[in-house]
């Protein structure tokens, strides 16, 4: 960041633009101390702060007593005056509301769905009401395979429902029979076609709401055990769930066209797997989702590729509210939810963190031993990029400058850098 | 110590929404544990008022009179009257937190201390002739809080000292240093440089403050991301983002001008993109030196 600086305009002692920046006049009288105070405390109206900033432009003396008195404040201070203003550009405060805003629509069109089938239903002499589970079927040829006596597959629909009344449809009566088999429980054809066409968009607008309500159903313990990480402030994982026989693996394996969604409406609750987005497409999205843990740990940390191999740590918490990051003095890193607690986010981390720089849902943390961690989701999620080896002398990765989530330059203390044009997959 | 509005003065001055408006925060100020009556006390704030805004509007003057740190400028005003309960509460919120302050600043313990205890003695003040006690806290205003002030009396104290010992410096330390070899620099306004230090310069006074102000701490203060993120009450990585697009603006405008004044396309990029540091003639003394005098301080 600063190198790149450094070699566009920081020109030895000769550039113009700091020439004609010293040759500046002071525009006004200096202002007191107590403005300055009330400056730096951000406590001025603001056609005075306008005032006082113009004044600050051009006077090198009241930059400096700025400084220093900035300087001067505690840690506590700092920290809470940072969270008086935005991290992010105001642009993308819109984006919390957004999402959710997406999510009451999904909620909301789930819930017309459901009352319409009820309706219709009626309309055409209504059953009894019982409790209706709905799997999507396999494709034909591996209906053969299911076996009766298998635990009903993770993509699932549980929701109130009546009986379906509509026999004329064979695939779906045939699936309903399975399933009504299994457990007594009959599939509805509208609320399977429903959910099958639900685009990934709103799989993850439920995801984010269940983020929201404390509710997250993602099992951390593949990964976990397989990079022997773990954060500590991590919630604990959900009961690990029956591991499915061949025959269920297999079928589940062979039906990767089918919606892999496990979307459960019971009593308020929404869960989605991130595998539904994994499988969705090759969005940035689907990719996020991959990085995360899935259940069965059939989602993995994305390979390594172009010579920079990734590991990745596993650790998330329900992170909804905007992220604030910091390097605490120990050089951990750590992040805050605006509500003031400071949370490590690579706690396994023995190297000290020395700087973090955030584009968007983007972090990226680097440290002593050219440790380089990156996260595409506002921290949730993080992997440990490797640098290629270059130049002896290098111990640590001081700046981090990216022009865009792709795009970005790293430098070492030493001065060597390494600059990505495809999000940190391969280095130069 | 400052003149406050006397009785008169703020009958005249002050009018009853404003007077209403001091009272009203009188309750809060907590005033009457030091002795400090209500009367004293709108005489303090009308003097402010007075500083601060005497021109304004009489609802500006009201929204400074809410935006003032009252408690922290009636201890202070308690102190420099002599009060010696107010002294004891100052000592006890504010004796650490200057230390540390003073450290920070000074990042040297003996200096620190010295500066602090050398600020004590401006705060306790000392007699004039006539007998009456010229004490620093007089000076606080209460626009920030008394801590704040406190930091940047401190700092500005470490500058004034740091520039009053840097005139100290011995012959032998100046030829270690290679000052006495300094060669007499030569006019910085000749040379392939001088229409893009124009452009440069038209192209500054068109910026905001803001703008030219990151320029400035970064490129010519040198001060860190977080530092300046720190004065502005932003992250550092917020002031990246500024200072890129800042720097963005700034070259596109540059080019502009320069095409303007009838540069091709190609002289411009070799002008910007193949300045040769050597081709310059700059006397960096002359450029980084502030070239008005620095006027008294306000206070």
């Amino acid at each position: 960041m600063k190198g790149k600086r450094s070699e566009d305009v920081n020109q030895p002692q000769s550039n113009p633009l700091r020439r004609k920046l010293a040759r500046a006049n002071p525009t006004a009288p200096h202002p007191d101390d107590d403005v300055l105070t009330a400056f730096a405390e951000n406590a001025l109206v603001e056609r005075e702060r306008g005032r006082v900033m113009e004044h600050l432009s051009t006077c090198a003396e009241c930059r400096e007593i700025l400084s220093l008195a900035t300087a001067a404040m505690p840690d506590v201070v700092v920290q809470q005056r940072l969270h008086t203003l935005p991290v992010r550009p105001p642009l993308r405060t819109w984006l919390p509301w957004l999402a959710a805003a997406a999510g009451v629509v999904a909620v909301s069109s789930a819930v017309v769905i459901h009352q319409k089938e009820l309706e219709a239903r009626r309309q055409s002499g209504g059953g009894p009401v019982m409790m209706a589970k709905v799997t999507p079927p396999p494709p034909p040829q591996l209906q053969q395979l299911q076996p009766t006596s298998v635990p009903a597959p993770q993509a699932s629909i549980q929701q109130q429902a009546t009986a379906p009344a509509a026999k004329s449809q064979p695939k779906e009566a045939a699936a309903a029979s399975v399933m009504q088999s299994q457990s007594n429980q009959v599939e509805t054809p509208t609320q399977q076609e429903a959910f099958k066409k639900a685009p990934s968009s709103e799989a993850k607008s439920l995801r984010s709401m269940e983020s929201q309500y404390g509710n997250l159903p993602l099992n951390t313990s593949g990964l976990e055990q397989q990079n022997g990480l773990s954060r500590a402030q991590a919630p604990p994982a959900p009961p690990p769930l029956p591991p499915p026989t061949t025959a269920m693996a297999q079928v589940q394996d062979a039906a990767a066209g089918a919606p892999a969604d496990t979307v459960e409406l019971a009593s308020g609750a929404t869960q989605v797997s991130p595998q539904s987005a994994a499988d969705s497409g090759s969005s940035a999205s689907a990719a996020r989702m991959k990085a995360a843990p899935a259940f069965h740990g059939a989602a993995a940390a994305p390979a390594p590729a172009g010579g920079a191999a990734s590991g990745s740590i596993a650790g998330f918490s329900a992170a909804v509210a905007r992220a604030h990051w910091r390097i605490s003095d120990t050089g951990q890193a750590q992040r805050s939810l605006g509500n003031g607690a400071w949370q490590p986010v690579l706690p396994d981390e023995k190297s000290q963190m020395r700087v973090v720089s955030v584009f968007g849902s983007d972090v990226w943390i680097g440290g002593d031993n050219l440790h380089l961690y990156r996260s595409q989701d506002d921290g949730i999620t993080w992997h440990l990029v490797q640098l290629p080896k270059k130049a002896a002398g290098a111990r640590a990765v001081t700046h981090i400058h990216f022009q865009g989530e792709q795009a970005g330059t790293v430098e070492a203390d030493n001065g060597t850098r390494w600059t990505t044009v495809d999000g940190g997959q391969t280095w130069k | 110590m400052l003149p406050e509005a006397s009785p008169d003065v703020e009958v005249r001055t002050a009018g009853e929404p404003l007077r209403a408006a001091i009272a009203r925060r009188y309750g809060e100020s907590g005033g009457e544990r030091y002795g400090i009556t209500p009367e004293r006390f709108q005489q303090v704030l009308v003097a402010v008022v007075e500083r601060y805004a005497g021109e304004a509007s009489e609802g500006e003057q009201i929204d400074l009179v809410g935006t003032l740190q009252v408690v922290d400028l009636t201890l202070a005003r308690a102190c420099a009257d002599g009060n010696e309960a107010a002294w004891g509460a100052f000592l006890k919120r504010f004796r650490e937190p200057l230390y540390a302050a003073a450290y920070r600043i000074a990042r040297d313990e003996a200096t620190a201390r010295e500066l602090a205890d050398e600020l004590y003695a401006d705060l306790y003040g000392i007699s004039n002739r006539e007998g009456h006690r010229q004490c620093k806290l007089d000076h606080y205003m209460g626009r920030g809080s008394l801590e704040g002030w406190l930091r940047t009396v401190l700092s500005r104290q470490y500058v004034d000292r740091y520039r009053s010992r840097s005139r100290e410096v011995s012959l032998d330390q100046q030829l270690e240093d290679g000052v006495g070899f300094v060669a007499r620099p030569v006019s910085d306004e000749k040379g392939p440089d001088a229409s893009i230090g124009t452009a440069i310069a038209q192209t500054l006074a068109e910026m905001g403050a803001e703008e030219r102000f990151l320029l400035a701490s970064w490129y010519l203060d040198q001060r860190t991301l977080a530092d300046i993120g720190r004065q502005l009450h932003v992250h550092g990585s917020t002031i990246s983002r500024r200072l890129d697009r800042i720097l963005e603006t700034l070259r596109k405008h540059v080019r502009k001008r320069l095409q303007a004044g009838g540069l091709s396309s190609r002289a411009c990029d070799e002008l910007m993109l193949e300045l040769d540091v050597r081709d310059l003639n700059v006397n960096v003394a002359a450029s980084l030196k502030q070239e008005t005098p620095i006027e008294a301080f306000n206070k």
